[in-house]
C-alpha cells in the first residue's frame, strides 16, 4: 500500500529517539497520575504543541545549527517533568508540562526533505506515534491510580521518575560531550 | 547518648577507619567487564560488578529495615544523585577513589543491615546519595564506549532498579524473627563482599 512504510517509519520514530521517548513517558506519567478527567487541560495542550512543534521543526529542519537543540530539547524537558512527578502539582502546571512535552518532541518529529506526500504521511505517523506513546505512559499511570493504594502508586511514580530523571541526565551528558567536543 | 546512637556512631568510626586504612591499597572492581555495549551489557554490568550487585541490595534491604519513608525514599534518591555522578564520569570530570568507596558503600550498607543500624531519614538520604554519586561515576565513565550508549544506560537502570527492588522483597523476611536474622546475615555477608573488594 502506498505510504503504509513511511507512516510506519514515523509511527515508530518516537520510540526510536531516546530523548523523545523518555519525555513521552514523563508526560504520560504526570498527565495520567491524577486521571482523565484533571488531565483534559493537559492532553489538549500536549497535542496542540506537538503539532506546533512540528510545524516549527519543519521550518527549522535542514538547517543544521538547529540539530543539536532539537536532540537536547527533550532530554532538557524531562529532567523536570520528572522532579514534578515527585510532587504534587495543579492542573496549570500539568498542562505546562504538556505543552513543553509537546512542544519539544514536535520539534524532532519532522522527517528530512523529500516530496511532499512521503513528508506529510510520514509526519503524520509520527505524530499518531508520540500521541500513542504519551498515552500508553497516561494509561499506566492512571490503571496504577485505579488499582494500587495510594501510597504504592505515588511511590512507584517516584521511582520511575528517578529514573527517567537518571537515565535523561546521562544522555545529556553523553550528547554534551559529543556535540560539544568535551 | 542512647545504646543505638553509641552503636551507630562506632559503626560509623568502623568503617571510616576501615575505609581510611584501606582506600590507598584497593584495586579496581570493574576489571573484568570491560565489554560495555547494548542493552544486555548494561543489564549485566550492575549484576558482573559483585560490588555494584551488594550494595545495591543493601539498598533495598536498609530501606527495609528503616521502613517508611525511607523504604522509597532510598531507590528515589539513589538514583537521582547516581545520575548527577554518572554525568561526571560521561563527560571524564575524575572523582577519586571511586572504585574503593563503592566498595566502602558495600561494607557500610551491609553493616547496618547486620546490626540494623537506625538512622534519621535525611541522614540516610544523603549517605546512600553519596554512595549512588560514585557508583554512578563508575557507570557513566563506561557510557561513552558502548555500541549504544542509551541501551546500555536503560539496562543498567533496570537492573539497579530491580536490585534495589529484590533487596526491599528480601526485607519483608523481617516480619519474622527467623527472618530477620536471614536479613541481617545477608547484610554481613554483604559487609564482608565489600571487605574483600576493598582489600583486593
Amino acid at each position: 500500500m502506498p505510504g503504509f512504510e513511511g507512516f510506519y517509519v514515523g509511527l515508530l520514530h518516537p520510540l526510536a529517539v531516546p530523548g523523545q521517548w523518555l519525555a513521552l513517558m514523563a508526560a504520560g506519567l504526570l498527565l495520567g497520575r491524577s486521571g482523565p478527567a484533571p488531565a483534559r487541560l493537559a492532553l489538549a495542550a500536549f497535542l496542540a504543541a506537538l503539532v506546533l512543534g512540528a510545524v516549527l521543526g519543519a521550518v527549522l529542519s535542514g538547517s543544521p545549527a538547529a540539530e543539536p537543540q532539537v536532540t537536547w530539547a527533550p532530554l532538557l524537558v524531562t529532567l523536570p517533568l520528572a522532579l514534578l512527578l515527585l510532587v504534587p502539582c495543579g492542573r496549570r502546571v500539568t498542562a505546562l508540562a504538556g505543552a513543553s512535552a509537546g512542544g519539544v518532541v514536535g520539534l524532532g518529529l519532522m522527517p528530512d526533505p523529500g516530496p511532499f506526500s512521503a513528508v506529510a504521511i510520514t509526519a503524520a505517523g509520527s505524530l499518531v506515534g508520540a500521541h500513542f506513546l504519551l498515552l500508553c505512559a497516561f494509561a499506566a499511570a492512571d490503571v496504577l491510580r485505579e488499582r494500587a493504594p495510594p501510597a504504592w502508586a505515588r511511590n512507584a511514580l517516584s521511582v520511575a521518575a528517578a529514573w527517567l530523571f537518571a537515565l535523561a541526565a546521562l544522555l545529556l551528558a553523553l550528547e554534551l560531550r559529543f556535540q560539544g567536543g568535551l | 547518648m542512647s545504646v543505638g546512637v553509641r552503636r551507630t556512631a562506632a559503626i560509623a568510626a568502623a568503617v571510616v577507619l576501615i575505609g581510611g586504612l584501606l582506600l590507598p591499597l584497593s584495586a579496581a572492581a570493574h576489571s573484568g567487564h570491560d565489554t560495555a555495549a547494548g542493552f544486555l551489557s548494561g543489564l549485566a554490568h550492575p549484576v558482573l560488578g559483585l560490588d555494584h550487585l551488594v550494595a545495591m541490595v543493601a539498598v533495598g534491604l536498609w530501606g527495609a529495615i528503616l521502613r517508611a519513608p525511607a523504604l522509597w525514599l532510598l531507590p528515589v534518591a539513589f538514583p537521582l544523585v547516581m545520575a548527577c555522578g554518572g554525568a561526571l564520569g560521561v563527560l571524564g570530570v575524575p572523582l577519586p577513589y571511586v572504585e574503593p568507596i563503592i566498595a566502602l558503600s558495600a561494607v557500610a550498607l551491609g553493616l547496618f543491615v547486620a546490626f540494623a543500624v537506625g538512622m534519621p531519614v535525611p541522614a540516610s538520604v544523603i549517605l546512600v546519595g553519596l554512595f549512588a554519586l560514585f557508583h554512578g561515576h563508575a557507570h557513566g565513565a563506561e557510557l561513552p564506549d558502548a555500541a549504544n550508549p542509551f541501551a546500555y544506560a536503560l539496562g543498567f537502570v533496570i537492573t539497579t532498579g530491580l536490585l534495589h527492588l529484590s533487596g526491599i522483597a528480601l526485607g519483608a523476611l523481617l516480619r519474622w524473627p527467623a527472618g530477620a536474622w536471614v536479613v541481617r546475615g545477608g547484610g554481613a555477608l554483604i559487609a564482608v563482599v565489600g571487605l574483600v573488594f576493598l582489600v583486593a
